[in-house]
């Protein structure tokens, strides 16, 4: 039981309180999108190697409906994984034995929201990774290669006022490290409108960018 | 008559590969028309650019006479190459999401299974399948709903000899209640057996299409067989009836001009001094006629 930890460490105590615990969790659980990108990648991939992608338009799907069911998968995706960070938070917040505040509880859910506007792009752009390489292993090892060693060097050769505008610094902007509050440092206080905007814009691009090359090749 | 389907100087390229070049066909409503062509000729690449997932390099197509959009190809019922079906799902189920990309009303899954004769397995899942079972599955999820039109690439591929006949009876069967059927194989006597209509392939070209009859009719060939085969064949040479000779390990295969006849090939023979061992009139198969166009076309 999560009540019932008596050794916990007590700094921890104020990041798991309402409202803080909806940035600090939903900043941890950003690291575990990709695994949950792997399952996008798996599972569209294998439409392509079991040719249920070319049934399904045989069958009468256009490419474009192909796509929108493709994006709805990662909408459910990263609509459960959003209710289980919710669940988790109340959770926490609810077992840290404070006298809440009703309405802190719902102070801070903007972060919850960039959250799932996070998995969300980010899951549109593995599909754009696996439609463009069609093979499993190749669509992992480029979407790390990526994320891990290619952004990055990018991201520190170029000028600072750019490189917050790479798609992967974009997304993980939303929500950025929250936990140097606590040792009195500056953090953001609540998610950046127009970064939300560039987020999605993203997310459009590489819908976009998906289909077209949906269309350009043969199932 | 209304066009089921009609394809226009339809071209496509892989690199270099010529797969199929500038191939016109026309399918009629009520048609079951036979795509016939060896291993690489192009059929599953026409039937793939018609069925919407090959884009072509060049030419159009058009189903129903109305053009070539999505909702068209739910009208038809397709094989294309080899069954696709989700893995982990049971064949009803994949039968299930079929039906729902047709948008079928009445798909009638459970009577479709038992057509195809493959309901004892339909709760198994598809990766368990064999290969004739996977054959089976795709045309039970080909006869969904009721398609105004079949388009089955090789449909008795991997079956045993009692599903190759279940599957052409089953055909014949479609065919008699006006629905039309498009059909690829490179089996000659399958074509023969179901079709009314033929298409020739070779390297992507078309070199015959019309009536499995017209392609037959007037070949009833002549075999004859004489002491001495040398003699015979420069004898045939030197009838002017004689539109071709085949000749073959102990006979030769005679076809003979438009209003000659058989009886006056033999007398000339005979008055030619050939000693005639054996005389038959050859009922024209189109295995001859299809072999005779392959070799005439080139390579
Ligand atoms: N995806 C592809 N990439 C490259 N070449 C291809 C591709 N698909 C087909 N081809 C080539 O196009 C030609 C026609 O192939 P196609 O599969 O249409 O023949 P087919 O008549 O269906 O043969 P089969 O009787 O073996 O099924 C062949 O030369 C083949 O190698
Ligand atoms: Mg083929």
């Amino acid at each position: 039981m999560i009540n019932d930890i008596p050794n916990i460490d007590l700094s921890l105590k104020p990041m798991l309180r309402f409202p803080d615990v909806w940035q600090n969790l939903t900043y941890i659980a950003g690291y575990f999108k990709i695994i949950l990108a792997l399952i996008v990648i798996t599972s569209i991939s294998s439409e392509f190697a079991q040719g249920t992608a070319r049934q399904n338009v045989i069958d009468g799907f256009s490419r474009n409906e192909w796509i929108y069911s493709k994006i709805g998968l990662a909408k459910s995706l990263a609509l459960f994984s959003t209710l289980l960070v919710i669940g988790i938070g109340l959770v926490l917040g609810f077992s840290q034995n404070v006298k809440t505040d009703f309405s802190a509880i719902f102070t801070r859910l903007d972060f919850v929201f960039a959250y799932f506007i996070e998995l969300l792009v980010y899951f549109i752009y593995a599909l754009f990774l696996t439609i463009a390489l069609k093979r499993t292993g190749i669509s992992i090892i480029i979407l790390l290669v990526y994320d891990f060693i290619l952004e990055p060097i990018l991201s520190w050769s170029l000028p600072d006022q750019l490189n917050s505008f790479l798609p992967m610094n974009t997304i993980d902007d939303l929500n950025t490290f929250p936990f140097a509050k606590y040792v009195g440092s500056e953090i953001m206080e609540a998610v950046s409108f127009e970064q939300l905007v560039w987020a999605i814009a993203y997310g459009i691009l590489f819908g976009i960018l998906s289909l077209w090359m949906l269309k350009r090749s043969d199932l | 008559m209304q066009n089921t389907l009609s394809v226009r100087h339809l071209s496509k390229n892989y690199g270099a590969t010529h797969a199929l070049t500038d191939l016109d066909i026309s399918v009629k409503k009520g048609d079951v028309y036979g795509i016939l062509g060896p291993n690489g000729s192009g059929k599953t690449t026409a039937l793939g650019i018609v069925l919407g997932v090959t884009n072509a390099t060049k030419g159009s197509y058009s189903w129903f006479d109305q053009g070539s959009s999505n909702y068209l190809r739910k009208k038809i019922g397709s094989l294309l190459d080899k069954p696709n079906f989700y893995p982990h799902l049971n064949g009803f189920d994949n039968l299930k999401l079929t039906a729902d990309i047709k948008d079928l009303k009445h798909p009638e899954i459970n009577k479709k299974l038992e057509l195809a004769g493959i309901i004892k397995h339909a709760k198994r899942k598809f990766h368990t399948y064999s290969t004739g079972m996977r054959q089976r599955l795709a045309i039970a999820a080909a006869l969904l709903g009721k398609p105004e039109v079949l388009v089955l690439d090789e449909p008795t591929n991997g079956l045993d000899p009692e599903g190759i006949a279940d599957v052409r009876e089953l055909i014949l069967t479609i065919a008699r209640d006006g629905i039309t059927v498009i059909m690829a194989s490179h089996l000659l006597d399958e074509v023969q057996k179901v079709c009314s209509h033929v298409a020739v392939l070779k390297h992507g070209k078309k070199l015959f299409e019309g009536h499995v009859q017209s392609l037959l009719s007037g070949n009833d060939g002549i075999e004859i067989g004489a002491d001495n085969l040398d003699q015979l064949s420069s004898a045939l040479a030197g009838y002017e009836g004689v539109d071709r000779i085949d000749r073959k390990s102990h006979t030769c295969l005679v076809k003979l001009k438009p209003g000659y006849k058989s009886s006056e090939l033999s007398a000339f023979l005979i008055t030619n001094g050939i000693n005639i061992t054996h005389f038959a009139q050859n009922k024209g198969n189109l295995e001859q006629e299809f072999l005779h166009l392959l070799s005439g076309s080139g390579d």
